[in-house]
């Protein structure tokens, strides 16, 4: 019974090696299948994104799921070039009526959806007809004045609106929510109604798969009319923390990271640089970050203290020293990557604590008590400031140091770190600060969406107090610009706004930021897109082995 | 629950308590923790004194510094005294955490008296409220309060004892059921005390070493959530030196300089260990017989 047992015991060895042996070898032939195929047709690249890239519900015409998804899968009829210049894409001309309100689309033809349906007028007409008159649309001027959408002939489109705003071509670049779907995207199939069940474009890449939370794997769109991207597959990995990121980078889990899609954190773009084995990208943004002022507390309504708090702080020391060297001290409120931000209309305070002293004391201040915080009648010159570390963690070293250099001319701030969510409903409702720290928005929406929707009366709808500012004279001024069609015209009155806001201290720029994309030393061909919602050319990206 | 094998049952209060700090004395694990507390409380109380820098001084010149003779332990991502923050970190914690304390039993002695004393539908009412309160991980609950009032230190310290008072109001009624079945109880009713005054006098006096071990017993643990939830950016407001809110701030220097997370890990953990020994030994020294397992928290 003992040998019985053992000869048992061999058997059941033998047949465990055997499978043993033969899983091992399956793994090295498929292992070598899978490196020969990746060498040529089947190059895919990594991308750490910051958020679930939903294309279960990345409606061209909604508001859901990862913003940089949106160029990469859907067109729109004209698209946003280098500095704002509006450039073709599905219409390859347009001409705009003498009195600025209708506007003529010549379509592209031949074009045809990732799944076969071809693209027309009529297609345009649906797509743009899911989104338009949305009450959910209403920030959108190109929703809210359009009047009529008439398909002239098949490949031509008139849009008819019912005043005159520059910024119309503009808004039709935005990567949502107004690219063009096809008819077979919504269930019933062409119902402007209907409900959205997949994502089909015109775009240079589509949906393979997805998983929730995890990943979404795009493949080249074999239909796509203009330059056929080289890459076969892009998979954008969902890695929410930004220290997870840069840490999947360093350990080669994905190939490139960065900008809005998955920002890398400066400290950990400082520590990359020293390593040296990772490929840095760096280009200014269109970002600015300020501290918004409230407009109905009595002490910041005297211009001397509004001054004062723009030059107490050294920005420039604020860049070098917190920052890595990454971005620009701010001058205006916009960066010169900006439409109509120039040399001679980009202004700003300089950092002067001298100067700062002097103008408060000049307001009344002074330090009656000697606690080192100036007063005036028996008030202290003291200041909330709001601010959040979630969305953008060098907010909180930043406004440490605000603290620490207010403090040095006599200003007194208690900081408030609010979670994400408190911190909008402060920003955008119920408004308890004295000081926040906000940021503009990027690329087509400044500089007039940002100024329209935080600076003019009207921006957040009726019957909501504007966010930043409340003056009728730069509501004129700004109601003025956007119905203004010629351009040189506009420059000049953007150079009186830029002025105004110079002159009035109207808030305090900090800082302009950069583009950072850091990428494994496999990525080449990088080329930095025109705007951070499609950041990079993927089309021009390869991979070497 | 708890108090229903408590040691005490059947030796008179002063003399227990007695045997109960010889106990303690004895046990060298607990002392070892109680020298480090000691230790820890007197660096808070003597902060302003042994400093070298003013915790708050911030000198981006001087950022990220390695340790040196004018900075022991280096300086923060803003150029602060990294030696300073910590020691007036410790006094933030260390007293933060005793006024929770005050406050949970400023709330729970009351409850739990009366719900063991009156019993009947007062009793069923209020442990109901404390089994709620029970039904949620305190942690998520404090947080929870914490979020909907707003992040402030002292927030945070009213969102904790709201929080934790339930347990320790448990425990206490435990204690209060025990010790009104004593003879001296019926004694002093028949001679014509108050229910107040039987309360007050007779009940609380010989709950008090109890509660003093249960309370010690839970430092450590009080200390640990309010780093928590400063960590998560809920407590202290910048720019107040706190240890949670150290560790996050150096988070993203964990590659470049790891050693400004290791100070205030190793702060926390030392102090609540201790604590931990402390409470040990008095739980220990309160019940020799079981060895343990004074209430079950």
């Amino acid at each position: 019974m003992f040998t019985g047992q053992k000869h048992l015991l061999k058997r059941y060895d033998l047949t465990a090696l055997t499978a043993i042996i033969t899983i091992i070898l399956m793994t090295v032939i498929m292992a070598g299948c899978a490196k020969n195929q990746a060498s040529k047709e089947d190059q895919q690249l990594v991308v750490a994104v910051s958020s679930d890239v939903g294309i279960d519900k990345l409606d061209a015409g909604g508001y859901n799921g990862l913003i940089q998804a949106y160029t990469m899968i859907y067109d729109p009829l004209v698209d946003y070039g280098e500095r704002g210049k509006i450039i073709p894409s599905l219409a390859e001309s347009w001409e705009i009526s003498s009195d600025g309100k209708t506007y003529t689309f010549h379509l592209r033809k031949g074009v045809k959806f990732s799944d076969g349906t071809p693209f027309d007028a009529d297609v345009a007409k649906f797509s743009i007809e899911r989104w338009c008159k949305d009450p959910a649309n209403s920030s959108l001027s190109v929703s809210k004045a359009m009047q009529a959408i008439d398909v002239v002939d098949p490949y031509t489109l008139k849009l008819t609106f019912s005043k005159k705003y520059y910024p119309f071509l503009t808004e039709l670049t935005y990567p949502r929510p107004v690219r063009i779907i096809s008819p077979t995207a919504v269930e019933p199939k062409g119902d402007i109604k209907g409900k959205f069940i997949k994502p089909i474009g015109t775009g240079a890449w589509m949906v393979e798969s997805y998983t929730k939370d995890q990943q979404a794997v795009l493949v080249r769109n074999p239909n796509y009319w203009g330059v056929k991207p080289k890459l076969a597959k892009i998979v954008l990995k969902v890695i929410p923390d930004p220290q997870s990121r840069a840490m999947a980078l360093q350990s080669g889990e994905v190939d490139l990271a960065g900008s809005e899609i998955g920002a890398v954190p400066t400290q950990s773009i400082t520590d990359i640089r020293k390593e040296g084995k990772l490929q840095i990208y760096t280009q200014p943004g269109t970002m600015s970050y300020l501290l918004i002022f409230n407009y109905n507390n009595d002490l910041l309504k005297d211009l001397n203290v509004r001054k004062a708090i723009n030059m107490a702080i050294d920005k420039q020391s604020m860049v070098d020293n917190l920052l890595g060297g990454i971005g620009r001290p701010a001058r205006g409120l916009f960066q010169p990557t900006v439409p109509y931000v120039t040399a001679s209309n980009n202004k700003g305070y300089a950092y002067d604590q001298a100067a700062a002293k002097e103008l408060l004391k000049d307001s009344g201040y002074a330090d009656s008590n000697g606690d080192g915080i100036l007063e005036k009648n028996g008030k202290p010159l003291e200041f909330s400031l709001v601010l959040q570390n979630a969305q953008y963690p060098e907010w909180k070293p930043m406004c440490e140091y605000i603290q620490g250099q207010l403090k040095g001319v006599g200003i007194k701030l208690d900081l408030q770190m609010l979670d994400q969510n408190a911190y909008y409903d402060v920003l955008w409702r119920n408004r308890k600060f004295d000081l926040i720290i906000y940021r503009t928005y990027t690329d087509s929406w400044n500089p007039h969406g940002f100024l329209f929707s935080l600076f003019h009366t009207a921006g957040q709808g009726s019957g909501t107090p504007s966010v930043a500012w409340s003056d009728p004279a730069l509501d004129n001024a700004i109601d003025e610009v956007l119905g203004t069609m010629d351009e040189n015209e506009r420059q000049v009155q953007y150079d009186h706004i830029f002025d105004m806001m110079y002159q009035q201290a109207m808030c305090a720029p900090l800082y302009y930021t950069d583009e950072v994309f850091v990428a494994s030393t496999k990525v080449k061909g990088f080329a930095w897109g025109f705007s951070s919602y499609s950041p990079v050319k993927w089309e021009d990206l390869t991979i070497s082995q | 629950m708890g108090g229903s094998n408590n040691g005490s049952n059947n030796i008179p209060g002063a003399v227990f308590a007695q045997n109960m700090w010889q106990n303690f004395l004895r046990d060298k694990q607990a002392m070892a923790g109680l020298l480090i507390v000691l230790l820890f409380l007197a660096v808070g109380l003597l902060a302003p004194l042994i400093a070298p820098h003013d915790p708050l001084q911030i000198d981006l010149a001087n950022k990220l510094l390695p340790p040196s003779l004018s900075y022991p332990l280096g300086t923060d991502h803003l150029g602060r005294c990294e030696l300073s923050r910590l020691i007036y970190a410790t006094r933030v914690s260390l007293s933060n955490s005793i006024l929770v304390l005050a406050l949970i039993l400023l709330i729970s002695i009351p409850v739990g008296s009366v719900s063991g004393y009156a019993g009947g539908a007062i009793d069923n009412i209020l442990m109901r409220i404390t089994d709620i309160l029970l039904a949620f991980p305190s942690l998520v609950l404090s947080l929870a309060i914490a979020g909907l009032i707003g992040p402030s230190l002292a927030h945070l310290l009213i969102a904790l004892a709201a929080v934790l008072w339930a347990g320790y109001a448990r425990i206490i009624r435990g204690m209060v059921l025990q010790i009104k079945e004593k003879e001296f109880i019926t004694a002093a009713r028949a001679s014509g005390a108050s229910h107040f005054n039987v309360v007050t006098r007779h009940i609380m006096l010989h709950a008090m070493t109890p509660i003093i071990a249960l309370a010690a017993l839970e430092v450590g643990g009080i200390i640990l959530a309010i780093s928590g939830l400063c960590f998560l950016g809920l407590g202290a407001q910048p720019p107040t030196p706190e240890w949670g809110v150290m560790l996050n701030d150096s988070r993203p220097y964990i590659q470049s300089d790891p050693n400004l997370m290791l100070y205030p890990g190793l702060a926390i953990f030392l102090v609540v260990g201790s604590f931990n020994l402390v409470g040990e030994g008095l739980r220990k020294a309160i019940n020799p017989q079981s060895g343990g397992r004074m209430a079950d928290r």
